[in-house]
């Protein structure tokens, strides 16, 4: 999740202060952690460095955070192929638990069992996000579906992984 | 669950409902020749159950003076263009004498009652080929009771009492036999229609289980719907019988419409030999409701033998097993069949027939629907080993995976082909023992036995002379002054009665009849070879070089008979016209006899080969009827199979198999089963029925070929079946578009 | 390894052995359901969870072992008993339905209740009060075999619980649907059994399929081997908040601390 891409984005819809640009960051991408200020202006300064904004006449009031920042065509032009750019699919927690398998089986540990709970884990919070959808408003809906692949990605590696361990066993061990 | 069972047959898509017009359209098609044999059989029995009147018996010594109660009868037979004449000449001895059947009065002297069919021939033809036979005029005509048929002709014509009483044979009656006549062919007609009705029956009740098979596999996925959603076995089975029931009852009651439709055609032809009264041709009142009843119960009931062996489970067929290759044990039935055939043929002389040969017969028959899959299969794997090629290859797998199936829907064919090819054999071979080439020498000569006094015999030969066209031989008794009686010798063989006397010249004219020795004039011979009614002996010499000289002079001797050759049809019957004015009748002497009329040997002959023809057209009309049930069947098979097919061929097509290829494997699959086991039943028929025929024919008889009749039969069914298939083929390929198949 | 409860089972296995042939396909198999309850058997193919939800069903019995309905002995009814709980207790959704595709939707809902003798007008009423709730309300004259896959499924829904099942039981509900459809399959499904107070047995490979269920057991070679019960829920209750959703959707590194805590705490 880029902070400075999605602050600039947000700019696109039109010029605002600084302390606006971190309300909306927070209302719409940063469900229950809050962006700090400090990141907020010096990403806003980063941006302004790079001519993808620019800032506007300091207005007459309380201090720096009310100057109004605007967007560039450079900023723009950046916006728009960061979307139409695809995600690099990144594997998230599979580097950790590969990690963490592979230890297990190099030091004897019950690695399956260890799989069993992080699939006990990973059923748990699909649950969790599952009753989520039930509830929650459209935006919650798809947070928690693109969760809900992500974690039956990883169910799929921990399936296939738990099927392989005898392999894997033998692999490590005549290292 | 009824209602749910109509749903399901009725309302459940397009494709049931084609399957369901196909049952109802071959069931019909059963159902209706079932109606017609019936009908028949019912016309048959009428018409042999008919009060024989002229079976009575009466007394022969009539008392004078004249009673004064009862009739006198004279009862003779006469012949016209190949039928027999019954003809009643009648005087009443009394008031309210017994009635005769089909009159409401006796004819008063001097008129006549007539049958239709006579009045209408004294009416077209010449006076003096029929007309002038009968004395007086026509006043009115026999009413149907009195007759065996519409064809039939018939003739009660009145006397004065002293007038009949003159006629020779005249006898006394008092009251008319009312039992019918012993036909000694009754029984085997009976037993032949029984046979038409099982040639019609075993067919049916084959296509009908077909028919209930149709798409089984969707109905077992349907059912293990139904089972999972707690429908009973029960339920099932009630499902199950409603849909068969149902299907069949429309079938039975469209057969019947069909029937009633084609039944003034029936009624009208002579599908067998006679013409039967158009009245009579219908089945009895209970066959309707006992068909339309009866053939949905038997659906019914084989829809649920059919489901007897499958047990349904909520969870379906889920791994369909191939069913067992069939085991060789399946020819014993058939091994065992042909050896008892053999084994009884050992038993067989020219007397009668060995008693294994029919159970014999009948366990081939049997051996061969058993043995039938194997052969099948046996096909299918030879077949598709030495057939390169795709469509050979599916074709003979699919086959040699389920032959039963494939066979079952030929198995009506083979059965009609082995029927068919028996007859084909022997027919044709009996009858040609029974014309031999010299009967065709006395084609046109006429015999009638006179038996008159030596004037009056000579009057006749004088008359019969004067008649153009005609050359007459007379036959003299040996004995004169003697006046024997009309109709008490004749038959083949000798050794019985008075010497016949007959001069050199007729017998030099009658070649065929024998030879005097050279140098006589006359000779002594016995001639009652040639009375017989059987072609093969009646025609045989029986005057020889040995036969004694006569010398007197035949003028003073009395008539026997006399042999008249004619040059042509009206001439024939202006001599018979002749001979019925002015010679002694042919008198029907007490039950059981069977007076000749008078006939050329042509006629005689004729009416031998009619008889033969009528029980070759018997036996060829059931075969008929068998192929057109068997093809129904077949069609019903290969329809079905085509509908339980249509997914895994159009997944074929899909996958790029042309749809040439796949209308041969359709065709092949057809086709395989269907010869190999024709071929088989052919060929066993033929070799069973020659060797029969050479045990129980003469010998330095032929052995019997396959005549033309039966290759038209063999080739129309056999046409006709692969017409079917064919014709199921546009269907294949309009059935596997692609676009008709949902994918998901 | 049974999940102690404290109400009496609605539906339960104990100790099931079942072989087809010479392959052993459950090997002494435990698991107890409760009422009202929604239960997801998870399992790789080959391991025997349809046939678990088979024996629970009463569909065959197992070679060894008892199954109990409600305080009843369910494995030794006899096969008429058997049949007609399946009209009249239990629900089936399976993978492609078990509808029969001639029939209407209509009447493939109506078909448990007729086969249990109700009444014509009755069952169809039914059905069409159910046809309805699943948004089918106007196709209920359409024939089953016609219908779109999403549809179908929603048609054996309607069937189950037309009859007021107290258990229902589904195998691979969503399998041949695609990811929307089979969501709104399984909305529908809980919510309305949920509704009716129904049980729910779902046998399902799919991992979002069995985050429906309240509870969720595997099955490996015949046996039950894990059970994730309701309470282990409580514990992650935390790391399901909205906040740590969308820490881990930012920021996939930092998302794990939380995460690790809330293992811990298993």
């Amino acid at each position: 999740m880029s902070v400075p891409l999605t602050l600039l984005g947000l700019l696109e819809r039109q010029p605002s202060h600084g302390y606006d640009l971190k309300r909306d960051y927070d209302e719409f991408f940063g469900r229950g952690k809050q962006l700090p200020f400090g990141q907020v202006y010096a990403t806003l300064g980063r941006l302004a460095r790079d001519g993808r904004v620019e800032p506007g006449e300091a207005e007459p009031g309380d201090g720096p955070d009310r100057k109004r920042y605007a967007i560039t065509d450079l900023g723009r032009a950046e916006v728009d192929s960061w979307l139409a750019d695809p995600v690099e699919p990144e594997p998230h927690l599979q580097t950790v638990l590969f990690a963490k398998v592979m230890l297990a089986l190099m030091l004897g540990k019950p690695a399956a069992a260890y799989l069993d709970r992080q699939r006990a884990a990973h059923l748990v919070r699909m649950r969790d996000l599952t009753e989520l959808k039930r509830t929650g408003p459209l935006v919650d809906v798809m947070l928690a579906d693109h969760a809900l692949f992500h974690l039956e990605a990883d169910l799929r590696w921990i399936d296939l992984t738990s099927a392989r361990l005898t392999e894997l066993a033998e692999a490590v061990h005549t290292r | 669950m009824f209602r749910l069972g109509l749903r399901l047959t009725l309302n459940s898509g397009r494709e049931a409902l084609v399957r369901l017009a196909l049952t109802t359209v071959a069931v019909a098609v059963g159902v209706a020749l079932l109606l017609g044999v019936l009908a028949e059989f019912h016309a048959f029995q009428a018409q042999s159950n008919q009060a024989c009147w002229a079976c009575t018996g009466g007394n022969p010594n009539v008392p004078s003076p004249l009673p004064a109660n009862g009739e006198l009868w004279n009862n003779s037979v006469d012949f016209y263009a190949g039928q027999t004449i019954t003809r009643l000449d009648v005087a009443a001895l009394g008031k309210n004498e017994p009635m005769l059947p089909g009159v409401a009065t006796l004819p008063a002297p001097g008129t006549y009652y007539a049958s239709p069919a006579l009045a209408a021939l004294i009416r077209s033809v010449p006076a003096d080929q029929l007309g002038d036979r009968f004395p007086g005029r026509m006043v009115g005509t026999i009413g149907q009771a009195a007759l065996t048929g519409p064809g039939e002709l018939a003739i009660y014509i009145g006397y004065t009492p002293a007038a009949v009483n003159a006629i020779n044979g005249t006898v006394w009656v008092t009251s008319i036999a009312t039992a019918p006549a012993p036909e000694v062919f009754t029984p085997f007609f009976r037993y032949a229609f029984a046979v038409g009705l099982l040639a019609v029956l075993f067919p049916m009740l084959v296509l009908i289980s077909t028919a209930t098979r149709l798409a089984a596999s969707r109905r077992e996925e349907r059912f293990a719907a139904l089972r999972l959603v707690g429908g009973t076995p029960a339920d099932i089975r009630s499902i199950a019988a409603v849909e068969a029931a149902v299907s069949a009852f429309f079938g039975a009651v469209l057969g019947a419409v069909i029937w009633l439709a084609l039944q003034p055609l029936v009624a009208g032809g002579a599908l067998i030999g006679t013409r039967y009264f158009a009245s009579t041709v219908t089945p009895a009142a209970w066959a309707y409701p006992a068909v339309i009843i009866g053939v949905p119960v038997v659906a019914l009931v084989a829809a649920l033998i059919s489901l007897r062996r499958v047990q349904i489970s909520p969870l379906g067929v889920t791994r369909r097993a191939t069913p067992k290759r069939p085991s060789a044990a399946r020819l014993v039935v058939l091994a065992i069949g042909v050896a008892l055939y053999f084994y009884g043929l050992t038993k067989t002389s020219h007397q009668s027939i060995g008693a294994p040969v029919f159970p014999g017969l009948l366990l081939t028959m049997i051996g061969l629907v058993i043995a039938g899959p194997w052969f099948t299969w046996a096909t299918a794997r030879l077949f598709g080993s030495m057939s390169p090629g795709a469509a050979p290859l599916l074709a003979s797998r699919r086959l040699a995976d389920n032959p039963k199936a494939a066979f079952r829907s030929v198995t009506g064919l083979v059965l009609a082909v082995f029927l068919g090819t028996i007859v084909g054999t022997l027919v044709p071979a009996v009858n040609a023992t029974e014309s031999s080439p010299t009967s065709t020498a006395l084609s046109n000569v006429l015999l009638d036995q006179v038996g008159m006094s030596p004037a009056h015999g000579a009057r006749l030969v004088a008359g019969l002379s004067a008649i153009g066209g005609t050359d007459v031989y007379p036959f003299y008794l040996a004995s004169p002054g003697s006046k024997p009686e009309a109709g008490l010798y004749g038959g083949q063989g000798g050794g019985f009665g008075p010497l016949t006397v007959v001069s050199c010249a007729v017998m030099r004219d009658l070649a065929v009849l024998g030879q005097c020795a050279p140098g006589l004039s006359a000779v002594q011979t016995n001639d009652g070879s040639m009375f017989g009614d059987n072609p093969l002996y009646n025609t045989q010499a029986f005057v020889t070089a040995s036969d004694p000289a006569y010398h007197g002079s035949l003028a003073g001797l009395p008539l026997q008979a006399v042999l008249v050759r004619v040059d042509s049809a009206a001439t024939l019957e202006r001599v018979r016209t002749y001979l019925a004015v002015h010679a002694p009748p042919q008198i029907a002497q007490g039950p059981g006899s069977s007076p000749t009329p008078p006939r050329t040997f042509g006629e005689t002959l004729g009416i031998r080969l009619g008889r033969a023809a009528t029980l070759e057209d018997l036996v060829y009309a059931a075969v008929a009827l068998t192929l057109i049930v068997a093809g129904c069947s077949l069609a019903v098979a290969v329809g079905g199979g085509l509908v339980e097919r249509k997914r895994p061929f159009t997944l074929l097509r899909v996958g790029g198999t042309g749809i040439g290829v796949l209308s041969a494997v359709v065709l092949i699959e057809a086709a395989v089963p269907l010869v190999a086991a024709t071929l088989l039943a052919a060929a066993i028929a033929y070799w069973t029925s020659v060797l029969a025929y050479v045990k129980l024919a003469p010998a330095n008889s032929a052995i019997p070929q396959l005549g033309h009749s039966y290759y038209d039969l063999m080739a129309a069914g056999l046409v006709i079946a692969f017409a079917i298939i064919a014709v199921t083929l546009p269907l294949l390929r309009r059935m596997t578009t692609p676009g008709n198949v949902r994918f998901e | 390894m049974n999940t102690p409860v404290a109400v009496r089972p609605v539906i339960e296995a104990r100790d099931v052995h079942k072989s087809f042939g010479q392959t052993p396909a459950l090997r002494g198999a435990s698991v107890a359901v409760s009422a009202g309850e929604i239960l997801a058997i998870m399992g790789p193919s080959g391991s025997g969870k349809s046939t678990l939800l088979h024996c629970l069903a009463g569909i065959f019995g197992p070679d060894q072992g008892e199954v109990w309905f409600e305080s009843r002995r369910l494995d030794t009814l006899d096969e008429a008993a058997r049949t007609k709980l399946r009209r009249t207790a239990f629900g089936f959704v399976f993978q492609f339905g078990q509808l029969v595709p001639e029939l209407t939707a209509a009447d493939n809902v109506a078909m448990p209740l007729l086969l249990n003798r109700v009444r014509r007008r009755t069952a169809y009423q039914t059905a069409g009060t159910w046809l309805g709730k699943l948004g089918l309300g106007d196709k209920g004259g359409r024939r089953t075999g016609e219908l779109s896959g999403g549809e179908a499924q929603r048609v054996a829904i309607a069937r189950a619980l037309a009859l007021g099942p107290r258990v229902v039981f589904a195998d691979e509900p969503t399998g041949s649907l695609d990811t929307l459809t089979g969501e709104k399959v399984m909305d529908l499904l809980v919510s309305l059994a949920r509704e009716q107070g129904s049980t729910v047995v779902i046998v399902t490979h799919d991992a979002r399929v069995a985050a429906y269920a309240d509870r969720v057991v595997m099955v490996r070679d015949g046996l039950v081997s894990f059970d994730l019960g309701p309470e282990a829920s409580a514990a992650s209750a935390a790391s399901a908040a909205p906040a740590a959703l969308a820490a881990q959707a930012q920021a996939p590194a930092q998302a794990q601390a939380p995460r690790h805590a809330a293992k811990a705490a298993n």
